[in-house]
């Protein structure tokens, strides 16, 4: 990444091994500066990071917000409802009017695929991409692979199981396209309506049943379920979901004892996962959040081309 | 007069000087050939109603520049044609002899409920009628429309697509739009739009065109229908000879290449072109200008649509690989057949020419070719819409229902 100076992240696709490799082992660095009494180190002075978010967001935006601060980064939120834009302004002009306060970093999230690649492609800072539509979400998938190298070690060869919306979700397309370039081998399920043969262009095996995919997968990641989705021609009921496609404790049995859950959040509890299970052993959920600010710290030092980490009083790195 | 000193008259072989306008000019036309000029059975004029689109100027000097002296315009404009009085206000003539020919609604408002006034439309000189792409959700009343038209003799041009699936997406539904993160609309949408209209037509025997026809299979289904002896005819675009989806991988989130329906496969694209080879198939330039402030937008939200006057012709003789005998049957004398009067008019070309599309010199105000930057064969030099044909034989009158089939159009004149 800093020998080539990439200037966006707008989703895995096409992004090279040995790259993702540098952002995750920059983020374990990155974790140990979180670990430190004074949680901040002076690499990002003077520069400032806008976080510009048309969906509703909670847990992304403080994220990266935090691991801005972290880095001494100003920071700046924006966030439009989607309601204003769709008769107001535009995303471009929104986008000018940022321009004119001189940001460093862009961090967006829109309803539309392509979105962060319209920014990138007409201003010259950097835009990372956490979320455009149902293309990608890249930083999720990152901090995804860092809780998974963290239990797994290596990612090669290893089973992932991914059970859901696969369809419309740009988690489950970031982490398709970054574990498969990692050696790993990714293995969707879900229902027709949210699985459908046009995945079979990407690097996964489809199945339809759950038991399919988890009983020799060294990672099953759950996918948030729409609320918006239920009871519609999609889906029938959150009561048939939980049947067919949720994990519960049963369900559990039949994976590998050790097997790692993982769910991006925000969790609906007896829908796609069972509350025993999102609370149970198996599970990685907080570990997720907490290296979300690890791997969010590393892009922005990556992307914004620091190489000094500094240190703070608490410890001399 | 204009003089064409020693251009060679498609259909003949030696060249000659020919005279075919009312200007003093005089164009050395060494190595040219002299073709009826084209007719674009899809252009949605862009006014009134969207003076950042087009007018009567822009949209006359932009089908002049591509060869287009016939533009059968859309009744998608604001306000909608589809009173008798709009249709008339619509009946045009440009700048230069370009000639509009308005096609009126088939419903009301183009709302797919109640019939527009067919009959009084058609009397004040509709040439066709059409719902501006929009499909016609219930099936008693598009079932309806074809029985009233019929009445009229006026043809019914629509744009086959379920009108449910049709919303769906925003690519064509493929592993190119799995890899994308964008929406996919299945090509089962214009698949069974085909098979509606054809099932309607066998009954009501009514003279339907379909127009953006964009699927392999949607190309079977109509060879199948004509073969049948229906009185169907069908277009597709000439970008659509050119483009297919994975230009989307070349160019992604490219808003000039927002269309509806969406470029569809390879193969689909492949089955295209021998459908206009075979003359199962005829072009339109699908003309569709749109503003700066409709593209300069997310994907998803930008209007859908791309200019064509200017590139059609390049494009459909590139992807017909020079084979000009099927531009000239899928773009004058097919098209020229489907409008109430045959109209006359020349375009010179240059067959020999190549030229990159540079949509910043198009005449069009609009700026939105899908095609700008693509290196086309064969370039347009100048259109006389008004010019009498020079041919020593004559545009044969087809049957409006039988394919056109014969390549060139031409045939000696009797005596």
């Amino acid at each position: 990444m800093r020998g080539r100076k990439r200037k966006d992240l707008l989703g895995l696709r096409g992004v090279e091994r040995a790259e993702i490799e540098e952002i995750l082992d920059t983020a374990e660095q990155m974790r140990e500066i979180s670990r430190r009494k004074v949680k901040k180190v002076p690499t990002l002075r003077g520069r400032t990071v806008v976080t510009l978010f048309f969906e509703n967001s909670t847990r992304t935006r403080t994220s990266f917000d935090l691991a801005a601060k972290r880095l001494s980064a100003d920071t700046l939120g924006f966030a439009v409802s989607t309601s204003s834009t769709t008769k107001g302004e535009t995303l471009m002009d929104t986008a000018r009017t940022i321009f004119a306060m001189s940001p460093d970093a862009v961090v967006v999230r829109h309803a539309c695929a392509g979105a962060a690649h319209l920014l990138a492609r007409n201003f010259p800072w950097t835009v990372i991409n956490a979320g455009d539509g149902i293309n990608e979400h890249p930083s999720q998938a990152l901090l995804d692979m860092l809780t998974m190298r963290d239990r797994l070690g290596s990612l090669e060869g290893r089973k992932v199981a991914i059970v859901g919306d696969v369809q419309h979700s740009r988690v489950a397309r970031s982490n398709i396209f970054g574990l498969s370039t990692m050696g790993a081998k990714v293995r969707v399920a879900g229902p027709g309506t949210m699985c459908r043969a046009d995945l079979a262009a990407l690097p996964v095996e489809i199945r339809h049943t759950v038991d399919d995919v988890v009983g020799d997968a060294d990672v099953i990641m759950m996918l948030r379920i729409q609320r918006e989705r239920l009871g519609r021609a999609v889906l029938p009921s959150a009561r048939e979901y939980a049947a067919f496609y949720g994990l519960d404790l049963d369900r559990l049995k039949r994976a590998r004892p050790d097997v790692v859950v993982m769910h991006p959040g925000p969790i609906n509890r007896g829908v796609e996962i069972a509350a025993d299970v999102a609370d149970g052993p198996n599970s990685v959920i907080l570990d997720q959040v907490t290296n979300g600010i690890a791997v969010r710290m590393a892009l922005l030092f990556l992307l914004l081309g620091h190489a000094d980490l500094g240190s703070d009083d608490a410890s001399a790195a | 007069m204009p003089r064409l000193l020693e251009v060679t008259v498609y259909g003949e072989s030696t060249p000659r000087d020919v005279v075919v306008g009312a200007d003093d000019r005089t164009i050395d036309a060494r190595g040219l050939v002299l073709l009826p000029s084209f007719v674009d059975l899809g252009c949605d004029p862009g006014f009134p109603g969207f003076p950042a689109r087009e007018d009567l100027a822009s949209l006359s000097a932009s089908a002049l520049s591509g060869g287009f002296g016939d533009l059968l315009t859309s009744p998608l404009v604001d306000p909608v044609v589809d009173t008798p009085e709009q249709v008339a206000a619509a009946s045009r003539v440009g700048p230069g002899g370009v000639r509009l020919w308005p096609a009126g609604a088939v419903t009301r408002g183009l709302s797919g409920e109640e019939l527009a006034e067919i009959g009084l439309m058609g009397a004040a000189g509709a040439a066709a009628l059409s719902d501006g792409g929009r499909p016609i959700r219930d099936t008693v009343v598009l079932r309806n429309a074809l029985e009233y038209a019929r009445g009229f003799g006026l043809r019914v041009f629509l744009r086959p697509a379920d009108a449910d699936l049709d919303l769906l997406g925003v690519i064509h539904e493929s592993g190119v739009a799995a890899e994308l993160g964008m929406r996919g609309n299945p090509a089962a949408a214009e698949e069974i739009g085909i098979a509606r209209i054809v099932a309607l037509v066998r009954s009501t025997r009514a003279t339907v065109h379909l127009t953006r026809v964009g699927t392999a299979r949607g190309v079977a289904a109509v060879r199948a229908a004509r073969a049948e002896g229906l009185p169907v005819t069908a277009s597709t675009t000439a970008r659509n000879l050119v483009l297919d989806e994975s230009e989307h991988h070349l160019r992604p989130y490219d808003t000039r290449l927002r269309l509806h329906p969406p470029l569809r496969s390879p193969a689909d694209r492949a089955a295209l072109v021998a459908g206009v080879r075979d003359g199962t198939l005829l072009l339109t330039a699908d003309h569709s200008p749109r503003a700066p402030e409709e593209k300069d937008l997310e994907f998803e939200l930008s209007t859908p649509g791309s200019t064509g006057l200017e590139s059609a012709f390049s494009a459909a003789f590139t992807a017909l690989d020079g084979d000009i005998a099927a531009v000239v049957a899928a773009f004058c004398t097919g098209p020229r057949a489907l409008l109430p009067e045959r109209p006359g008019g020349c375009v010179l070309v240059d067959l020999q020419a190549t030229h990159v599309v540079d949509a910043a010199v198009h005449r069009s105000r609009a700026r939105n070719d899908a095609l700008d930057g693509h290196r086309l064969r064969g370039q347009v030099r100048a259109c006389f819409p008004e010019a009498s044909i020079p041919w020593v034989g004559v545009l044969v009158s087809r049957d409006d229902s039988t394919p056109p089939h014969d390549p060139s159009g031409l045939r000696e004149a009797p005596g």
